[in-house]
Formats: C-alpha cells, sequence, structure tokens
C-alpha cells in the first residue's frame, strides 16, 4: 500500500507544480505584456477547456455532441446571474455553473444517449436551440436578446491557465483509469463493450456529464472574461468551434485540443494583423482580401490536414515531455525525425 | 450439476419462432456443442441467454439466478462471457488494451479514485495489469501485446477474443462458431486450445460449431438445433448415428436422389 500512496502522492506533486508554474507564468505575462496578448492567451485557455470537454464525450467516447455551447450557455449564465443577483463569490458560483451544466447534461444525456451517430447530433442540436430560446425569452432573469450586461471580471489569464491545467490533470488522469478504458470501449464497438460487462448507458452518461460540467467552466470563464453574456454568443457555430479545434488536434488527444484552440483561437488574429502590416507598406488590395478572405485560408488549413494528417495535427498521441525531448534531441542532431507521429501508419 | 439450464425457451420475431420450446442444460466443467443447420437458431440462443433479447416465454437458469430480463452487461458481470461469431475485438486498441479493457471489473475503484489517481487506484490498476499481462503470457499472446487488434492474422484474433473474455474471470464461456474461417491445421489447434483453457481456468464452456468435425472432437455433449427445435443430444457417437440428425444435415434419401 505504501508504494501505492507514494505513487498517489508523487501524482499530487505534478499537479502542484505545473499549476505553480502555471500560475507565475501567466502572472508574469499579464504583467509584462501588453493586454490584447494576455486577453488572447486567456481566451485561448477557455476554448482549450471547452475543447477537452467536447473531446471527452466525441473522441473519446464516440457521441457525436452538437450541443456543445448549450452548455456553455447555461454554466456561463448560471455563474454571472448567481454573481450579480445573489453577490455569491466567484469561485461559489464559478463552480454552480459547472454543476448546473453537468445537471442539464444528465437529463438531456440520460434518454438521448439511447439515440446512435446523426440522431443523437440532432437531438443535442436541438437541445441547444432550446437554451437559446430560453434565455431570450426569460428577459427578466438574463436580460434576453438585450444580453446580460456587468457580469463581474474575474477571468484573469492566471485564473484561466489554472482551469486548464487543472482539467487537463483529471483528464488525463481519467483517461488512463478503467473510467477512461471503458469510454473508450464504448467508442471501439458498444456490443464488444457490453459482452465484457461495461454498461455502455452509465459510460456514456457519465461522459456526457463530465463533458458538460467542463463546457460550463469554458461558459462560466467566458462571460467573466467579457463581462457581458448574450444568447448570440452560444449559436451553433460555437460548437463547431470546439468541433474544429478538437479535430484539427486530433480526435482522442487531450493535448491535441489544446493545440487545437492554440491554433484555431490565433488563425483569424495572425491574418488581422498581417492585414495591418501589409497596409502600412501601402499594399491595401492584399490587405483587404487578408482581412476578409481569412476564412478561406482557415478552410484550406483544415484540407490541407485532412490531406496530410487526416487524424488531427497530434493523431492520437499525446504531447508529452519525452516525446519533446527526443524530437528535440533528433533536431539538433539532424538525424531526422523519427519520433513525430507520421501518417503512413493511419490508414 | 448443471450451470446453465434453459427450460422452454421460445423466441418470436413476429411471425417467425426463430427458437420453439428449447430445454436444454450444461454441467459444470464439460464441454456443450450446439450444432445445427444454418438458420437453426443457433446464435439466436447465446443471444437469449447473454440478454441481448428477451424470450417470448420460458425460462434461462444461470447458477439456480434467473437471466431473464438481465441486460447483456449484467450478465457478462455474473461470469457468463461470450464471444461472437463475426469477431468483435475494440479493433483500433493493441491487444494488451484490449484485455486491459475487459478486466475492468477487477478493478472496483470509483470515479473519484480514478480522477485524482488514489493509492486505490494504482492498488487495482497494478492488479489488473498483473492480470492481464499473465493472461497474455498463458495464452501465447505476448509477443504481440502490443500490436493493433485488427492488425492480426484471423486466427490470432479468435485468440484474442477468447483472452478478452477470460479476462473477466468468467466461469462459463460461451463461444460462437470458433473455428469459422479456420483452415485443418488451425482446427486442431483450436480444439486442443478449447481444451487448455477449460482446465486452465476451470470453466465449463457452451460451444457453437458449424464445423462438424471440430464440433464432434471438442464437445463432451452435443445438442442439435434444426429450425429453432430441439432436434437429438447426447454423446458425439449418439449424434453421428442419430437418423434424424443425418436428415437434417443431408436430407431424406428420396430427395437427396433428386439432388
Amino acid at each position: 500500500m505504501d508504494g501505492f500512496r507514494v505513487k498517489f502522492i508523487r501524482g499530487l506533486g505534478v499537479l502542484g507544480l505545473s499549476a505553480s508554474v502555471a500560475w507565475v507564468l501567466a502572472s508574469a505575462i499579464r504583467a509584462r505584456l501588453p493586454n490584447y496578448i494576455t486577453g488572447l492567451l486567456t481566451v485561448v485557455a477557455i476554448n482549450s477547456v471547452t475543447a477537452l470537454g467536447w473531446n471527452l464525450v466525441s473522441g473519446f467516447t464516440g457521441q457525436f455532441n452538437l450541443g456543445h455551447a448549450g452548455f456553455m450557455a447555461a454554466g456561463g449564465y448560471t455563474s454571472a446571474i448567481l454573481m450579480i443577483r445573489l453577490k455569491w463569490p466567484f469561485p461559489v458560483s464559478f463552480i454552480c455553473g459547472a454543476a448546473f451544466a453537468g445537471f442539464l447534461g444528465f437529463l438531456v444525456g440520460f434518454p438521448s444517449l439511447r439515440l446512435v451517430g446523426d440522431y443523437l447530433a440532432i437531438v443535442t442540436l436541438g437541445f441547444q436551440y432550446i437554451i437559446l430560446a430560453v434565455l431570450n425569452n426569460t428577459t427578466p432573469l438574463t436580460g434576453g436578446g438585450l444580453g446580460l450586461a456587468g457580469v463581474p471580471f474575474r477571468t484573469h489569464l492566471p485564473t484561466a491557465t489554472l482551469t486548464v491545467v487543472v482539467t487537463l490533470w483529471l483528464l488525463s488522469n481519467l483517461v488512463r483509469s478503467k473510467q477512461g478504458r471503458c469510454f473508450v470501449a464504448v467508442k471501439e464497438d458498444e456490443i464488444a463493450a457490453q459482452s465484457v460487462g461495461i454498461n455502455t448507458t452509465y459510460y456514456k452518461v457519465l461522459a456526457f456529464i463530465i463533458s458538460s460540467m467542463l463546457a460550463g467552466l469554458a461558459g462560466s470563464l467566458l462571460g467573466h472574461f467579457m463581462m457581458y453574456l448574450h444568447p448570440d454568443i452560444f449559436n451553433y457555430l460555437k460548437t463547431i468551434e470546439s468541433v474544429s479545434m478538437v479535430i484539427l488536434g486530433g480526435l482522442g488527444s487531450l493535448t491535441g485540443s489544446i493545440v487545437g484552440a492554440l491554433c484555431i483561437t490565433l488563425v483569424p488574429e495572425v491574418f488581422r494583423n498581417l492585414a495591418t502590416f501589409v497596409a502600412g507598406f501601402g499594399l491595401m488590395r492584399a490587405s483587404d482580401f487578408l482581412r476578409r478572405g481569412w476564412m478561406v485560408f482557415y478552410a484550406l488549413l483544415f484540407v490541407v490536414m485532412m490531406l496530410a494528417r487526416p487524424r488531427g495535427l497530434m493523431g492520437g498521441r499525446e504531447l508529452t515531455w519525452e516525446g519533446v525531448r527526443s524530437f528535440a534531441a533528433r533536431l539538433v542532431t539532424l538525424r531526422g525525425v523519427r519520433g513525430w507521429p507520421s501518417s503512413k501508419s493511419e490508414t | 450439476m448443471a450451470v446453465l439450464e434453459v427450460r422452454n425457451l421460445t423466441i418470436r420475431f413476429g411471425g417467425l419462432v426463430a427458437v420453439n420450446n428449447v430445454t436444454l442444460h450444461v454441467d459444470e466443467g464439460k464441454i456443450v456443442g450446439l450444432i445445427g443447420p444454418n438458420g437453426a437458431g443457433k446464435t439466436t440462443i447465446f443471444n437469449l441467454v447473454t440478454g441481448v433479447y428477451n424470450p417470448t416465454r420460458g425460462e434461462i437458469h444461470y447458477r439456480g439466478r434467473s437471466l431473464v430480463g438481465m441486460k447483456p452487461h449484467q450478465v457478462a458481470s455474473l461470469g457468463v462471457v461470450r464471444t461472437f461469431q463475426n469477431i468483435r475485438l475494440f479493433k483500433n486498441l493493441t491487444v494488451y488494451e484490449n484485455v486491459r479493457t475487459a478486466a475492468h471489473m477487477g478493478a472496483k475503484y470509483s470515479l473519484l479514485d480514478g480522477l485524482f489517481h488514489t493509492p486505490r487506484y494504482h492498488m487495482y490498476e497494478s492488479e489488473i495489469s498483473e492480470w492481464s499481462e499473465n493472461l497474455l503470457r498463458l495464452l501465447k499472446l505476448d509477443a504481440r501485446r502490443a500490436d493493433i487488434a485488427s492488425s492480426l492474422p484471423y486466427g490470432v484474433q479468435r485468440r484474442l477474443e477468447i483472452a478478452r473474455a477470460l479476462a473477466l474471470r468468467p466461469s462459463l464461456l460461451l463461444l460462437d462458431e470458433p473455428a469459422a474461417g479456420m483452415n485443418p491445421q488451425e482446427c486442431r489447434e483450436l480444439i486442443s486450445f478449447i481444451r487448455e483453457i477449460r482446465d486452465m481456468f476451470g470453466l465449463t464452456i457452451f460451444l457453437i460449431e458449424h464445423h462438424m468435425d471440430v464440433a464432434m472432437s471438442v464437445s463432451e455433449r452435443m445438442y442439435v438445433l434444426n429450425f429453432g427445435e430441439l432436434l437429438a443430444e447426447g454423446t458425439p457417437s449418439e449424434i453421428q448415428n442419430d437418423r434424424r440428425v443425418i436428415e437434417a444435415y443431408l436430407g431424406e434419401e428420396e430427395r437427396d436422389a433428386q439432388g
């Protein structure tokens, strides 16, 4: 038992260490770098949490969920309303937002997870529209179509980064436990999973609840970052954004979701800055094209990715220190990079 | 003592009576075969026993406990584990992952243990990883432990499916056509393999088989099913000489003459 306790404490140590490093780094960035960079990184962090949540239910468990933004809205509005109307402290309302989103996840997941594939996607998409309709029509509570203003600013970069670190630690533990293996078994073959005693309904609902809670956390972070909430923020494009992040990073790769969130969040910003830069040389038409035509590049990025790395940038693998180290070592010795996931084995 | 007892089992799909009034039992430690022409209802009986279908009528008892109305995962967790006619592995996982996933039943820890990797998690995980390793060694799959399941040759996939079933520490193993698609050499190996695992794990085995020679040499008792009804039962030699069985397989003499 002692050896197991040591492992447990070592695990907590890893969390403690990475959380402190992240906090210190994020605080330093916030203090030293321009607000623009800090804000951008905060959005990356928020999007990472959203993408991680979607990855758990769709990447690991294989249940295509198109209502993710609905759960974000539920978490965001709950947390904001609890703080504005009831004056609850941020940590409490933050957790309550996630809990409420998780509860909704249970309500939606329990009946609808009997459906598979396209049918589940349609039901979850429908659920998202129900949430938006409710938000639009409960003006006294949520501000309706006018939006909810005056949400207190609480999502500093360190807070958001800490959320990502803790989420990543918990999820990477989860996917390496029996629960995680059962999630993957459900995705691989439901009938086979049942035949080895896996209660597939339980694990599907569990994945759905955890995923909704993470969406709720992200929604709440978003509300406390923008200081304003509006139903239209959480339309289906928000869901598609998470879907693209996860697919770009690789379904079933946790670190891939973060890489995906980073890329998808930064691409429009890169183009915007490029447009300004080009305009500085007087190339107005080129600048205009970059400003308005970046969506073309965005789509192209996906086409190229689908051709070159059909399973995402990380191809279902994880980014580990060891992987990074061996990659760097190979780069230095110029012996070719063999540790990098190749697309050959994926067909 | 009978491990599995099936009494007056009947299932109707609309107008079709797929299994009609079948009564059979499987004794502890025995290898019992279930044979019959295509569409006789053999796999349907397996599906009824493992909770995939609910019987229209009849009883299924496993060690005195009724299995009727149970879900497949509940039946499996009681120790009645099956394989499939058209192998169903976790195709994109490795050999080791396939077995370890199925060994989840031995890991008695909660969601919180899984999230925080508590000492309890580490204890059970080291137990099931040891069990999975042992199983791979015993079933001579350890050389292929890191191979992706779908990349394995057919015979090895079958063996892996059995290994995965054994990971649950079952007491009754249901094998659905284990020799399907195997050549005579592989069939011979399979026969000794089935006997081996029976002795090694103290199993009772109930199997469906299409290859008559495999069924005859591996089974200690046999049931013959035809058009959903039980046609005959007995030892392999009794079955071999049963006139009704010969008719069911080869047709009656007059009809046989016409081709």
